[in-house]
């Protein structure tokens, strides 16, 4: 299973709640103040080297995080090998001691997928973190908790693109109208002054995360050209015919006119024609400093970041101060025949992040560029037949960057037991023990966000006790 | 050469010049046409070559010795008619020597005064004397034409203006035994010149009407006696039709044409300005196929063998519109109107349409050979390309959006496939795939138990969704069965997450909240029924379990694999322990499609597939209640919910009430339905590869969830629109530019790698032939590409488009009408 778009709940239900009016309404006090122009974001400074990029990497299809991150500790790995059996095809062998790496702090042992030693190997040098059994709440929830349903579940567990979707939005229940990454740029656009090319970007299509409730992300193309076939070139004096041409398209499109599905339409159509001149250059560009970090590798998630990497490079050109990057990696719906995709998952997206980390140095922006990655879900502890698993809950994310604080393991490791302590039942669906709002709104907190910011980001953050997670520091 | 304007606009501003002049000059109207006998030249015409037709009477100026029979002029080269037309409207003379030129103007009101005399058509000699030029020169702001022999007036008004429109002919600079002079005279009240052989005419004008003799500009060739004796040929045009006089309707254009002389050559049919088709022998017929709607003007023109043109009377017709009812079911129904299928459904109506189509054979995929899993080492190229890749099953589909009679069946097949979700990503060997898609085909007009249980079985899904090799828990601690396909056949394919009222909305429990359908002991108590199925045994082995991949015929069952533990399904419907897996699986199929979610979550999705994102519950309601009972008690009856989805009157009527209103055509049905739309040849190579740019890539959706969420709701707005989630700004610009490819471009060339490949090409032929009045070319492209749904500042942003590109482009002026027309959002929503 590759990248899914994530949908959202029947609107008709609601039918008389909907637009700004109805998302406002769901956000409650925070979103009011802040759609009414109050308690506005943090003054972004505006100084040359004042300048931050996030990527949110997604995992499409529920990656297995019990396969990603897994005890070294003898008797925690024993643990998981007996349910992960070898007979279950799934199991991830202990490799030697020279694998294994040791978290700040607590000096527990931990090991990567074999395919990840790019992950090993900067969680080594202290630039990637692991947040552990991090998904989707509406408030901190035990096994008994859940199980007598006492405290609120997110609606739809399990379910790929309501789990999705959850995970953009940061909101587990109603009506999802924004994603996160989204509600950060509405706050934070002031920064990148009158730029033609909004603050959020993906590489990966329409996506919930990057459309905010007063801004929207622009989906772009890892690369070529962005822009209407025949319209006048950059340089040159355009024909009459030509001008004229591009003219009609304005007065056709009636951009906006239209209350309906056409309106819609050439809304969209209009933010990519404001947008081309200054983005085609950069996506049809063949040079970029940041080439080499990339060099034989070409996988889908690569070719991303690189095209992120590149539009970094561009920021001056831009004028932006603030990026917020889309890219996704589809195929992790490994209900069968585990081991063998994620041989190929996790290899391309280790290399990937690895070269795009060292694009950052190139760039000299290390430090300030943080990739995070996200999924549906975590997948069930228990193997399912054919040698794979099944939709959970509770995952492990990682976070790279030169600003993390890296080298460490965050948050609650799950107790591999099925039935156990974590679990949600009995096939090992672990409850998350860090919220999606939490670990987003540390990474808010890192790019820029005021604490008045987070309200309107993450409506639901009053519910938990810490608003930081500590891996940025 | 440029034709005389004619059009109404102008005739406007002749009357305006001529009324400055009679302000200048003092001469009346009434005193050039009436007071004084009047110089009118085509009496004389007529009445000295003997013509019977138009206007017989008296003439003062009846002179025979102006066309005296002369010894034939010793000619060098062709010698062509040079006629003289008249203007009673706006009393000018107008000479041409193209023929059809002057049988169109009558039109116009012009009347042919007949041919004059003769020219050289090119250069050459008369009477050994080098011909010159006879140049014609248009004043774009005066409206008029201008002749002159002297090359340096002729630089000098193009200078000023004047438009040089080539040589009319060739004359002769001097005298010679077998030429007549041409006289030029000027009227200075009304600024108007006259040319003339007609020594008494010029005499006449000259001493008695206050006209100016300018002078001799050449010599030209006297018309022969017989060609003075001729007498032209009479037509008349007469037109039936077979059907109503309906958008697409065949037309039958007879004309009735007579001569005196017998000799008639030549009948040309125009509609209006536009040549439909020429005969040269009796009958004078053309056929008349998938005319536009709007005024026709049919006009024949009569030629004779001595040069004598004549127009019949304009014979008009209204073609009327396709009602949008009609337009608005075949957009529904299928890849896009036809003429063909728009007269068929106009005249038996929509419910008729409906029910043929329902009831139509299938148009299938062509069989494909069955293929080992592992590619043999000899199958490479074309046979990998077509056998282990959905190339050609793609193709395949493509060509049957364009061809198929049974277009209703390709739509409804091509919604299920979006519901019933397998992909290329995950097996592309071609004949499974192929094997999947015509079982929909097959089962799209049947009983949607049927699809469910058929669909759960077939082993291309098996594979996708991991049904395939599901195995019993080894034990309570070991491996467990494989949820995928039980979550999947309740989340997408049959009942969804919400509990649902009849009309699509959702349950509310006492909290307000809504109700989950089911819960994760469902899935887990479904997972175990679907356990104990493998792919059918390959010939020649043996029925095992985790047997040889192949996907012919249904999956099997290998019962020592099936968990025979009792299971609670839905709404606590338990299934006892024991349960061999067929009838296990008959009774959660038919567990599942007892829910009362699957009426409204079906009918809602086929609507939108078929009709509208954004269904009223009402609508909903009213076609799940027909799944529910088709009125004979029978529930899940397709054609019945296909029916009454296309003829509910929110589907019907001329325009749709809510602005709301329909839904974007996602990429595969855009290209389609533009070429077929269109009428373009295609292999369908093109069409799919510019699909998979828009983010369509066909049968080979990124995951179960289809290429886009069934409940997408378009971001900044309240509206649903599915197709929304794949169109986004890169996407919006690879649209448009599929537009610019079709047009610009000239389409897509013949992919000379695969064998028959045609390539996919717009004939373009019709709207350049018309591209020399943009209002008439964007007319067109409204009633065929639009059925006449483009709204006025479309039509006139686009105009003004073509108007910027040179007149002699008509190729390019045609790209840009029908790109503008394609790229728009009136276009690539359906409504």
């Amino acid at each position: 299973m590759s990248n899914i778009i994530v949908p959202r709940r029947n609107f008709l239900a609601n039918a008389t709640a909907l637009g700004v009016g109805g998302a406002v309404q769901r956000l409650g006090l925070a979103g009011l103040s802040a759609a009414a122009g109050f308690g506005s974001s943090t003054a972004i400074a505006q100084t040359a080297n004042d300048y931050k990029a996030l990527v949110c990497v997604f995992l499409f299809g529920g990656n297995d995080g019990n396969a990603m991150v897994l005890p070294y500790d003898q008797a925690a790995y024993d643990a998981y090998a007996a349910v992960r059996t070898v007979a279950s095809g799934i199991n991830v062998a202990r490799p030697d001691a020279a694998q294994a790496v040791t978290s700040n702090g607590d000096g527990k042992q931990y090991f990567f997928h074999p395919n990840l030693g790019a992950f090993r190997d900067l969680f080594r040098i202290g630039k990637l973190a692991v947040q552990s059994n991090v998904g989707t709440l509406m408030e901190p929830l035990t096994r008994a908790q859940y199980v007598a349903r006492s405290k609120m579940r997110p609606e739809n567990l399990f379910s790929h693109s309501d789990q999705t979707a959850q995970w953009q939005s940061s909101t587990s229940r109603g009506d999802i109208l924004s994603g996160w990454g989204g509600r950060i740029a509405d706050r934070l656009t002031s920064a990148n002054g009158d730029s033609a090319v909004p603050l959020s970007l993906s590489f990966s299509g329409s996506q919930m995360f990057g459309n905010g409730i007063t801004t929207s992300l622009l989906a772009l193309p890892t690369n070529g050209n962005f822009g209407i076939a025949g319209a006048p070139a950059a340089t040159g004096t355009p024909s009459a015919a030509q001008l004229a041409r591009m003219s009609a398209i304005s007065k056709i499109n009636g951009f906006a006119n239209d209350a309906g599905m056409a309106g819609a339409g050439a809304t969209i159509f209009k933010r990519a024609l404001d947008a081309s001149a200054l983005i085609a250059p950069i996506t049809s560009s063949t040079t970029s400093a940041v080439r080499t970090s990339f060099t034989g590798i070409n996988s889908g998630i690569a070719n991303q970041l690189y095209a992120v990497a590149r539009m970094i490079e561009a920021r001056q050109t831009l004028g932006h101060k603030r990026d917020i990057f889309f890219v996704s990696q589809g195929g992790y719906d490994t209900h069968s025949g585990q081991p063998g995709a994620h041989a190929n998952l996790y290899a391309q997206l280790g290399a990937a992040m690895l070269a795009f980390y060292q694009a950052t140095l190139q760039l000299g922006v290390a430090n300030q560029v943080t990739s995070a990655t996200m999924s549906d879900f975590g997948r069930t502890f228990k193997p399912a037949s054919g040698a794979g698993t099944d939709h959970a809950w509770g995952n492990h994310q990682v976070v790279m960057g030169g600003a993390v604080q890296g080298g460490k393991v965050y948050g609650n490791f799950p107790v591999h037991a099925l039935g156990g302590v974590d679990d949600a039942g009995n096939e090992g669906r672990w409850i998350p023990t860090t919220s999606v709002d939490q670990f987003g709104a540390t990474l808010s907190t890192w790019f820029g966000a005021s604490n008045s910011d987070l309200d309107y980001i993450f409506p639901n953050l009053n519910r938990f006790a810490s608003r930081n997670v500590g891996f940025m520091g | 050469m440029q034709q005389i304007k004619t059009d109404s606009s102008a005739l406007i501003v002749k009357r305006t010049v001529w009324r400055k002049s009679k302000v200048g000059g003092g001469v009346t109207e009434a005193h050039l046409d009436q007071a004084t006998p009047p110089p009118k030249l085509s009496r004389i015409a007529q009445y000295t070559r003997g013509v019977v037709l138009g206007i017989v009477g008296f003439s003062a100026f009846a002179v025979s010795t102006l066309y005296a029979p002369q010894a034939l002029a010793q000619v060098s080269g062709e010698a062509v008619m040079r006629y003289r037309v008249y203007s009673p409207t706006g009393k000018r003379h107008f000479y041409s020597t193209d023929k059809n030129e002057v049988g169109l103007l009558p039109q116009s009101g012009w009347q042919i005064e007949g041919p004059i005399y003769k020219l050289l058509k090119g250069t050459g000699s008369i009477d050994g004397v080098p011909a010159v030029p006879l140049y014609r020169l248009y004043s774009p702001i005066l409206f008029k034409h201008f002749w002159t022999t002297d090359p340096a007036e002729s630089a000098g008004l193009t200078a000023a203006g004047w438009v040089a429109e080539g040589a009319d002919g060739y004359v002769s600079p001097k005298k010679t035994a077998n030429t007549v002079p041409l006289h030029r005279l000027y009227l200075p009240s009304v600024r108007e010149h006259l040319w003339t052989t007609d020594e008494n005419e010029k005499t006449v004008l000259t001493t008695r009407a206050g006209w100016i003799f300018e002078g001799t500009i050449g010599f030209v060739i006297p018309l022969s006696a017989a060609e003075l004796a001729n007498r032209p040929p009479v037509a008349a045009v007469e037109v039936s039709a077979s059907t109503a006089l309906v958008t697409g309707a065949s037309l039958t254009l007879t004309a009735a044409v007579s001569d005196l002389d017998n000799n008639v050559t030549k009948v040309s049919f125009y509609d209006g300005y536009s040549l439909l088709g020429t005969k040269t022998s009796a009958p004078y017929v053309v056929e008349l196929t998938n005319s536009r709607f709007g005024q026709r003007n049919f006009v024949a023109v009569a030629e004779d063998s001595l040069g004598a043109v004549k127009s019949s009377t304009v014979y008009p017709i209204e073609i009327q519109p396709i009602p949008q009812d009609i337009v608005r079911l075949l957009k529904q129904s299928s890849f896009g109107p036809t003429p063909a299928t728009l007269q068929e459904a106009q005249t038996i109506g929509a419910a008729a349409y409906v029910d043929a189509q329902l009831n139509m054979p299938i148009t299938p995929y062509p069989a494909y050979a069955f293929m080992p899993q592992n590619k043999p080492d000899s199958c490479i190229d074309a046979c990998e390309r077509n056998n282990y890749s959905l190339y050609k099953l793609q193709n395949d589909f493509f060509i049957n959006t364009q061809t198929a009679p049974d277009q209703l069946r390709q739509r409804v097949a091509f919604a299920l496939s979006q519901i019933f979700v397998v992909s290329g990503n995950e097996e592309q060997i071609a004949y499974a795939n192929r094997n999947y898609q015509q079982l929909l085909f097959d089962l799209s007009f049947c009983n949607f138990n049927d699809i469910l249980y058929l669909v759960t079985l077939h082993p291309l899904m098996g594979r996708y969704l991991d049904m395939v090799n599901n195995a019993k828990a080894t034990s309570p601690t070991g491996v467990q069965p494989n949820e995928n396909y039980a979550r999947e056949l309740l989340q997408l394919f049959s009942i969804g997450i919400w509990e649902l009222n009849q009309d699509g909305t959702y349950k509310r429990g006492a909290d307000g909240n809504p109700i989950a359908s089911y819960d994760q002991a469902d899935i887990l108590n479904f997972s175990k029924v679907l356990t104990g199925w493998t792919y059918p045994t390959l010939a020649g082995s043996t029925p095992r379990f985790n047997s040889p991949t192949n996907y012919l015929g249904a999956m099997v069952q290998i019962e020592n694999q099936h968990d025979v533990t009792a299971k609670t399904l839905l709404g606590d419907v338990v299934s006892p322990a024991g349960l061999a897996a067929q009838p296990d699986l008959r009774r959660a199929i038919d567990n599942v499609f007892a829910h009362p979610n699957v009426g409204p979550f079906f009918s809602r999705q086929l609507i939108q597939h078929l009709v509208t994102s954004n269904p009223s519950p009402a609508y909903v309601g009213r076609v799940a209640a027909v799944f529910n009972n088709n009125g004979v008690g029978v529930r899940g009856d397709m054609k019945a919910t296909v029916r009454a989805i296309l003829l509910d009157a929110e589907a019907r009527g001329d325009a749709p009430a809510d602005p709301k209103f329909g839904r974007l055509r996602e990429p595969v049905h855009l290209t389609a339905s533009f070429a077929r739309t269109m009428g373009a040849a295609t292999d369908g190579i093109y069409l799919k590869n510019v699909s998979a740019q828009m983010g369509q890539n066909l049968f080979y959706s990124p995951t179960v969830f289809n290429y886009y969420p069934a409940d997408y709701v378009v971001p900044g707005t309240n509206l649903e629109g599915p197709q929304f989630g794949i169109y986004n700004a890169t996407t919006a610009f690879t649209r448009a530019n599929f537009f610019y490819q079709m047009t610009f471009n000239n389409g897509s060339n013949a992919d000379t790698g695969v064998a028959g490949s045609i390539g996919t090409k717009i004939d373009m032929t019709a709207l350049r032939s018309i591209a020399g009045e943009p209002w008439r070319l964007v007319d067109r492209i409204n009633s065929q590409l639009m059925f006449g749904s483009m709204n006025a500042q479309m039509r006139n942003a686009i105009i003004e488009a073509v108007n910027a590109v040179a007149s002699t482009d008509v190729a390019g002026r045609a790209n840009t009408a029908l790109y503008l027309a394609g790229q728009s959002m009136q276009f690539q929503v359906e409504r």
